[in-house]
């Protein structure tokens, strides 16, 4: 075998398009749609961009990252962070929806915004072959590719399902634990009758949405179900199944698909590019030459593919998103400005 | 049916279509096998003069009209050529008009390409399709291929080379379907480093979308070896035609490594300089060319010990003898059961190698030109 060789993919030669001078090029595309972008942390850490949807404070993120975060923070322009509040989440385009109200409450002025609506008219120039440019802080992208493929609707590729066969009860409208004593999840604790009630603190109300919560996984990866059997409720830890090598080699290519994100499949439609993004640059704009908002990038697929959520999905899905956060109104409206304390 | 190319006149084979199904099955089993990776970097090429009949004659087919391209994005020609072939743009018309030829290549590109078992390749002109030598495997194969519209073509695999990973296959369905297209060979010595090139990958086996795009550039372009890009690979898009902005064929998918920026494709200088055996349905390199050494033997604890020395083989031209006790290869032991083949598998034939052994009581090193072994 080879040795182990460190995947080299920030240093780009000269003649590559992932040097800064083809970089450069998209400068001016940027432009506007970099002022609605915003680096978010999870517990001090970098872990995706936020796109501003909403000049109110509204901005929508990779859901994923967060699970599970106790401090999320949105950096601004001049470099200060600000601790935000989790929203509604998406679950399966993979959205969070981050509550910046306390930032514009702060700064007393509105943020820059995509502007969803007008995109809407203006129906974006989506064709095989345009450019598209991944807008993060600098003035250039950080990655420029072009259109792969239109946007197209698949579940899953066949390589990497994931899942987790547990006999659910048909007639039952909740994720209700059929018979398990013959099944390999007996040894789990498992009992008939129990109730699923969330997959990674994601909630799950039927059987159908927690094979959908599991087919975000990947194979071998450990998730928490919280039971709920009777009156008591109780966590398991269960290994996700799919087609994994047991051998150890798992799968032999992906060594050299560099590293990918965590939840990259099931999204309803995806607009797939060839700009290589790391998974923790996720959550994004994607932008067009003419700097039209294409998308949001979701998931880094391989290592010839990055995912991105086509415009007209996200704007739906952002305004469900915000109506939802309207409809279930924060705990301690009046304190939010304070909660947006500087921490630099 | 003629093809111009060193006056060969290739008659035209009626289509037979075979069982699909096993096509199928059997290719995409090996292509996903073969397209295992391989950092296999660089392989030396034999001597063959190169031969320039069948690009000049291809190069031909142009794809749009630049002057409109020109007009239209208020470019001067002389410059629309000059980013075509790998400059910087300037502006945003420079830009956008490079976007246009962008697509105005992909659209007749991703027509030219065709699924070939869990792999791809690309219809050139002369009724043949390019493809990687670890898809076809080997000459005188049946293959269907898919076209970008669904429909099925029948070829027949001709020459390859497993060193230089060429591979072609004819194409002996009769009508070509309406929607695809040809695609024109340019050699790729004209390409500079920074040519702007498209890869087109793995068309799907049941999905419509077509094989996806990938754009890049020229990072490296050797007078002999793989060209490579930065346009990512990955399984499956062997054979899958790298194409420059004049719309011809510059390259074939071949392998990668671990580094994203590793990309490497069979260059069509390597096609067009091997063009005359690939034709003539030659197989080089591979299990026919394996390297040679020519003993049988027998492992043991202490080393190898060679049983019996084949008769005008590099073991007897470099003197070995029976009873010989061949305890390294090149610093590599042969202690402790080690096999001999597997260590010999990794030589190509021609290559000399520097064998240490027990003759008697005395160690001895002796150097071996390998040999090639016969199919």
């Amino acid at each position: 075998m080879a040795p182990s060789v460190v995947v080299a993919q920030d240093v780009a030669a000269p003649a590559s398009k992932d040097h800064a001078s083809f970089r450069e090029l998209f400068v001016p595309a940027c432009a506007t749609t970099r002022n609605a972008t915003m680096r978010v942390r999870r517990d001090g850490m970098v872990r995706a961009y936020c796109t501003v949807v909403d000049a109110r404070g509204f901005a929508i993120t990779k859901a994923s990252e967060f699970d599970g975060a106790t401090k999320i923070e949105c950096e601004l322009a001049d470099g200060s962070r600000h601790v935000v509040r989790a929203g509604p989440v998406d679950a399966e385009c993979d959205l969070l929806l981050l509550d910046l109200r306390g930032i514009v409450q702060g700064a007393k002025r509105e943020l820059p915004a995509i502007r969803l609506e007008a995109e809407a008219n203006a129906s974006p120039n989506v064709e095989v072959g345009n450019f598209v440019a991944c807008v993060g802080r600098d003035p250039e992208p950080f990655s420029v590719g072009v259109i792969s493929l239109l946007p197209y609707t698949r579940i899953e590729r066949g390589m990497a399902r994931a899942r987790l066969p547990l006999p659910f009860k048909e007639e039952s409208r909740s994720a209700c634990v059929g018979r398990v004593d013959e099944s390999p999840f007996a040894r789990t604790g498992l009992q008939e009758g129990d109730v699923i009630e969330s997959v990674d603190a994601r909630a799950v109300s039927s059987a159908r949405s927690f094979h959908r919560a599991i087919r975000r996984k990947t194979p071998g990866q450990r998730v928490t179900l919280e039971v709920r059997r009777g009156v008591e409720l109780f966590e398991i830890e269960v290994e996700v199944e799919g087609r994994v090598d047991r051998s150890g080699r798992r799968d032999p290519q992906q060594s050299l698909w560099g590293r990918l994100s965590q939840v990259r499949f099931g999204f309803p439609e995806v607009l797939q590019h060839d700009a290589v993004i790391d998974p923790y640059e996720c959550g994004g704009p994607v932008v067009g030459l003419d700097g039209r908002f294409l998308g949001v990038n979701i998931a880094r697929v391989g290592r010839v593919e990055t995912h991105a959520l086509p415009a007209s999905l996200v704007r739906e899905r952002a305004r469900r998103l915000i109506e939802r956060m309207k409809v279930q109104p924060a705990k301690k409206d009046s304190e939010k400005g304070s909660k947006s304390d500087k921490t630099r | 049916m003629h093809v111009l190319c060193g006056g060969a006149k290739i008659p035209r084979i009626s289509a037979r279509l075979v069982s699909m199904s096993r096509v199928w099955s059997r290719s995409t089993l090996r292509a996903v096998a073969a397209c295992l990776p391989s950092w296999l970097l660089l392989v030396l090429l034999p001597g063959v003069a190169p031969r320039a009949s069948v690009a000049q004659s291809a190069s031909r087919v142009a794809i749009g009209d630049l002057a409109a391209l020109a007009a239209k994005f208020e470019v001067p020609i002389a410059r629309c050529e000059q980013i075509l072939s790998g400059a910087l743009p300037r502006g945003r018309n420079e830009l956008s008009m490079l976007q246009a030829r962008i697509r105005e290549v992909h659209a007749i590109a991703s027509r030219a390409t065709v699924t070939i078992g869990g792999a791809a390749g690309v219809l050139v002109e002369g009724g043949y399709v390019l493809t990687a030598g670890h898809v076809t495997e080997r000459a005188g194969k049946r293959v269907g291929m898919r076209t970008s519209d669904g429909s099925w073509l029948s070829g027949i695999t001709l020459g390859g080379s497993e060193e230089t990973d060429t591979g072609l296959v004819r194409v002996v369905t009769d009508s070509m379907p309406e929607s695809c297209r040809v695609l024109g060979i340019r050699d790729s010595a004209e390409l500079d480093r920074g040519a702007y090139v498209l890869m087109l990958g793995f068309p799907g086996s049941r999905r419509t979308e077509g094989p996806p795009l990938r754009f890049g550039r020229v990072l490296r372009n050797p007078s002999r070896g793989y060209l490579e890009t930065d346009c990512r690979m990955c399984s499956g898009d062997s054979g899958g035609p790298l194409v420059d902005l004049t719309g011809r064929v510059v390259g074939i998918n071949s392998r990668i490594t671990r580094d994203l920026a590793k990309n490497m494709h069979v260059a069509t200088a390597t096609y067009l300089r091997e063009w005359e055996d690939l034709v003539a349905s030659q197989w080089t390199g591979g299990r026919g060319a394996r390297a040679f050494l020519g003993v049988e033997t027998r492992a043991g604890q202490d080393g190898t010990r060679i049983v019996r020395v084949v008769e005008g083989s590099a073991a007897e031209r470099a003197g070995l003898r029976a009873d010989d006790l061949i305890l390294a290869i090149d610093r590599r032991s042969l202690e402790g059961g080690a096999s001999l083949p597997s260590l010999l598998g990794g030589y190509r034939p021609g290559r000399s190698v520097l064998l240490r052994l027990v003759r008697g009581d005395e160690t001895i090193e002796v150097r071996v030109r390998l040999g090639a072994r016969d199919n």
